[in-house]
């Protein structure tokens, strides 16, 4: 965890936030078989900007809503977060019919009587956890209606025929958003006010190398600079309404990168993390010219890694 | 060789890749033997765009036009870019060179045997050009005479150079090698006329009117022109043309007010959906929406209110052969709302399940105590909560004036049976009129009251289906105007009562600066993107076919599977019925 603040220092956060989030994680303890629910490191988040107004809105005590396009990091912000405070996380994806009772909790029946069964919000709400409320614009918003006493200053759920329930000082919310993506709706002001929202930016070319050579340090660094430049392209033919956001696909990206790793053909695995995530032709073949006139046909893995 | 649309689209999203913007326009395109796009060169003329200022090339470029020797000058001057953006940019594509050493391999063995450059500079030219393309594949260029390397060397432009030292080189090595001077040949009266930029013309044939396709055959491929930037004075015909708009525009719209209503949107409205609408294929087209209520000052008469009272007189008899049929039709109606009742509205109720968690259900709870059985809660999944709604789009173009009542009770009974489901609803009927798209909306999502409004169709005009489908289905899922309700549903549906034969006076302006019909082959196409756009958007397109057999093929190429035909108003509800249930079968 330590290595959390490290990273944020070296990534030039300002030394009085990083005393403060050091100062919250002594603050508040863990209660015990906590630690597992800490999400591990996978990718870190690149942006100083980004990462100083979210960790300040945390120490303020405020929720947090991350609202941008496919592949800007929301969900990998969410998870840095959540290890930078040392909080367990609860992810909850929201779906078109989530409701109270899956959210909040519900009846059953254990040891000869019936008793409630915690639902996430509440587990999270008590152990002060960081709850990951992904894709919230695709439920509806009535739904999300049991969150509000939770997510404002009351900072309380009641449970119907339970208890009422405060949460704990160091539980936060995290909501996760891409506007206008199919199937989602309009976040009303009731829930939208309750959150301080971060318009999350497109990664830059720079942030995203070091994303890559941080995840694959065996790539050499032009061809790191290639992919990079590769994705920067991809975006472009879709904000030019060239294509869809099918191909945007950062996660494809770096498993296929992954797969070279491992041995298999660049084109090949171009294709499978990449080019086929479109399903129609037309776009294949778009996105596959754009490969074409990057990477060399006859590359192998030899000439893309590090020996 | 026909080049396919695909294949344009291909290549402007080569060059616009190399060129890192997608505003840029495009200056030309470049194919291969077989009429797809050519990866190399048009990555190369995107890289031109990105690294040299495209305008000022032109400028110079523009200058050969009409010298003697014009076409070696011209593709020694894209022998020389290339080499430049080529040597600017290769360090960061490393596929690039594998790209340019294919490149010129096939250039090289179509290159051998052409003896369409007999004179001096053209033999010259040709081999200045196989030295160049040895050299690309990293051979010696293996020219014996010492003057053409030289040339050869001055030519090739080293990466360091900007616009204007390149200019300069060339224009330098020109001059030297060839009887050349710099400056514009001095412009005829018919220059002015001369609307398309030359091309790079690497071993043009001499007879280029030999070909027939409107391309250039190029020795690397085959070139298409594309309208260049600003090089054309065609400010005289805008001025001219809005002058001649602006005086018939006003009396256009009166006219189209009176024979159709008056509009339904402000003109500030109207304007907004004509700029986000009118695009690409469809920006010569004006849009006009209307209610159909308020035609024209009473006792005027004018063609338009002569046409209006007409449209009055079939609305009667529209009314008059739903009546005559009311038995039967109500048959329809019934059938097709029980039908969509039945089988659409059970899997949107909620259900609900035993379950281990949820509700209690008290009559259960021995069966835990005593069976160790703990589905004693109830646990409800909630249904589609009805999120569904429909666009109904009827062609009102004269071509289905002979099916003016059945098109209209089709309509009625549609939205009939589907109000009955409480689904809601819009109908409007299209057609195209002097340059006007027209809309009449009949009732909107929540105006169930106003079926027979429908009875008022009748049809006028021609018929610009992509524009119509582009506005429907742009006002289903987009911003629309103060007149109109938005659209929330989850599952979207259009239908569209045509025959399947676009037709419109006003054509496409192709990329080329030349115009096509929008009829036939053009205007199917058009549909056919557009509805595949709107499915791209969400929403289910589907056809009530009313046209003729010989439109089969053309309702398959724009609708896809998704039509059903009505031979006999007895199978209407189960035709439409099936398909509509179909459709919803996939949410």
């Amino acid at each position: 965890m330590d290595q959390m603040i490290g990273f944020l220092r070296e990534e030039g956060v300002s030394d009085g936030i990083l005393s403060d989030v050091e100062a919250f994680r002594k603050f508040y303890k863990l209660s015990p078989g906590m630690e597992k629910r800490i999400p591990a490191s996978q990718y870190n988040y690149y942006g100083t900007d980004v990462w100083e107004e979210a960790l300040s809105t945390i120490l303020a005590g405020e929720n947090l809503l991350l609202s941008g396009p496919k592949a800007t990091g929301k969900n990998v912000l969410a998870d840095g977060l959540s290890r930078a405070f040392g909080r367990p996380q609860w992810d909850i994806s929201l779906y078109i019919n989530a409701d109270a009772a899956s959210l909040i909790g519900t009846d059953t029946f254990k040891d000869g009587e019936v008793s409630l069964r915690k639902g996430p919000i509440l587990k999270c709400a008590e152990e002060g956890g960081f709850g990951v409320l992904d894709e919230i614009n695709m439920a509806k918003n009535e739904s999300l209606a049991v969150l509000h006493a939770a997510l404002d200053f009351r900072r309380v759920i009641d449970v119907p025929g339970y208890d009422r329930i405060e949460l704990s000082e160091a539980t936060r919310f995290i909501g996760t958003m891409n506007y206008g993506y199919a199937g989602t709706r309009e976040l009303n002001e009731a829930l939208a006010s309750r959150f301080m929202i971060i318009q999350m930016p497109v990664i830059s070319e720079d942030n995203l190398k070091r994303l890559i050579a941080s995840k694959f340090p065996e790539l050499k660094d032009d061809y790191t600079a290639q992919f990079a430049e590769l994705f920067t392209e991809i975006r472009k033919k879709c904000e030019g309404g060239e294509i869809s956001s099918k191909s945007l696909d950062l996660r494809g990206l770096l498993s296929a990168i992954e797969m070279m790793k491992r041995g298999l053909e660049v084109d090949k695995a171009l294709s499978l993390g990449i080019v086929n995530k479109c399903f129609d032709a037309y776009e294949r073949q778009l996105v596959s010219d754009m490969i074409q006139v990057r990477f060399p046909g006859n590359l192998d893995r030899g000439m893309v890694f590090k020996a | 060789m026909k080049i396919t649309d695909f294949e344009k689209k291909r290549a402007s999203n080569l060059i616009w890749n190399g060129a890192h913007d997608y505003s840029a326009e495009v200056g030309f395109r470049v194919y291969d033997k077989e009429g797809k796009a050519d990866i190399y060169w048009n990555t190369i003329v995107g890289i031109i765009h990105r690294r040299y200022d495209w305008d000022s090339l032109m400028d110079y470029y523009n200058s050969f036009d009409e010298k003697i020797n014009q076409s070696v000058y011209q593709s020694l001057f894209w022998i020389g870019l290339e080499n430049g953006a080529f040597l600017k940019e290769r360090n960061l594509r490393p596929a690039l060179s594998d790209l340019r050493r294919a490149y010129a391999s096939d250039a090289l063995k179509l290159s051998t045997g052409n003896t369409d450059f007999e004179d001096s500079a053209g033999q010259r030219l040709l081999a200045i050009t196989r030295g160049h393309l040895r050299r690309c594949m990293g051979l010696d260029a293996a020219l014996p005479d010492q003057v053409d390397i030289k040339l050869l060397d001055a030519i090739e432009l080293p990466g360091e150079l900007d616009t204007k030292g390149s200019i300069e080189r060339i224009d330098k090595t020109l001059k030297t090698f060839f009887p050349y001077t710099s400056g514009p040949h001095r412009k005829t009266f018919l220059d002015r006329f001369h609307l398309i930029t030359s091309l790079p013309s690497l071993f043009f044939r001499k007879r280029r009117s030999a070909y027939d396709d409107g391309l250039d055959h190029l020795s690397f491929g085959f070139g298409e022109k594309a309208v260049s930037s600003g090089k054309i004075d065609q400010s005289h015909i805008s001025v001219s043309f809005a002058k001649y708009t602006a005086q018939t525009d006003q009396g256009m719209k009166e006219y189209i007010r009176e024979y159709f209503g008056k509009a339904a949107f402000t003109e500030t409205e109207t304007r907004d959906l004509e700029k986000r609408y009118c695009r690409g294929n469809h920006q010569d087209v004006r849009l006009f929406f209307t209610r159909g209520e308020d035609i024209g000052e009473p006792g005027k008469e004018s063609f338009a209110t002569k046409m209006h009272k007409k449209a009055l007189r079939q609305a009667e008899i529209n009314k008059k052969t739903y009546k005559d049929n009311e038995a039967l039709n109500r048959i329809q109606i019934d059938k097709l709302t029980e039908r969509i009742r039945n089988s659409l509205l059970v899997r949107m109720e909620d259900q609900s399940i035993g379950a281990r968690s949820g509700r209690i259900r008290p009559e259960k709870v021995w069966r835990a105590m005593l069976l160790n059985d703990d589905r004693i809660f109830k646990k409800t999944i909630p249904g589609d909560q009805g999120n569904l709604s429909v666009d109904l789009l009827l062609d009102g173009s004269t071509s289905q004036v002979r099916r003016t009542e059945i098109v209209s009770a089709q309509g009625y009974m549609i939205a009939e049976a589907l109000s009955r489901c409480d689904i809601p609803v819009r109908v409007a009927s299209f057609c195209s009129i002097s340059g006007y798209t027209v809309f009449t909306i009949y009732r909107d999502y929540s105006e169930k009251d106003k079926n027979t409004e429908i009875f008022r169709f009748s049809t006028s005009g021609a018929n610009r289906d992509g524009i119509a489908v582009r506005v429907a289905a742009g006002l289903m899922s987009g911003p629309v105007p103060s007149g109109l309700e938005e659209n929330h549903a989850d599952h979207r549906i259009l239908i569209i009562l045509s025959d399947a034969t676009p037709n419109d006076m006003i054509k496409i302006r192709t990329f080329d600066g030349d115009y096509r019909n929008y009829a036939a082959e053009t205007g199917v196409k058009d549909t056919a993107e557009e509805v595949h756009q709107a499915r791209l958007d969400g929403i289910s397109v589907l056809c009530v076919f009313t046209g003729e057999d010989r439109a089969l093929p053309d309702v398959r190429r724009i609708y896809g599977q998704d039509f059903t035909r009505i031979r006999d108003l007895n199978m209407f509800s189960d035709a439409v019925g099936s398909m509509l249930l179909d459709r919803i079968a996939g949410y």
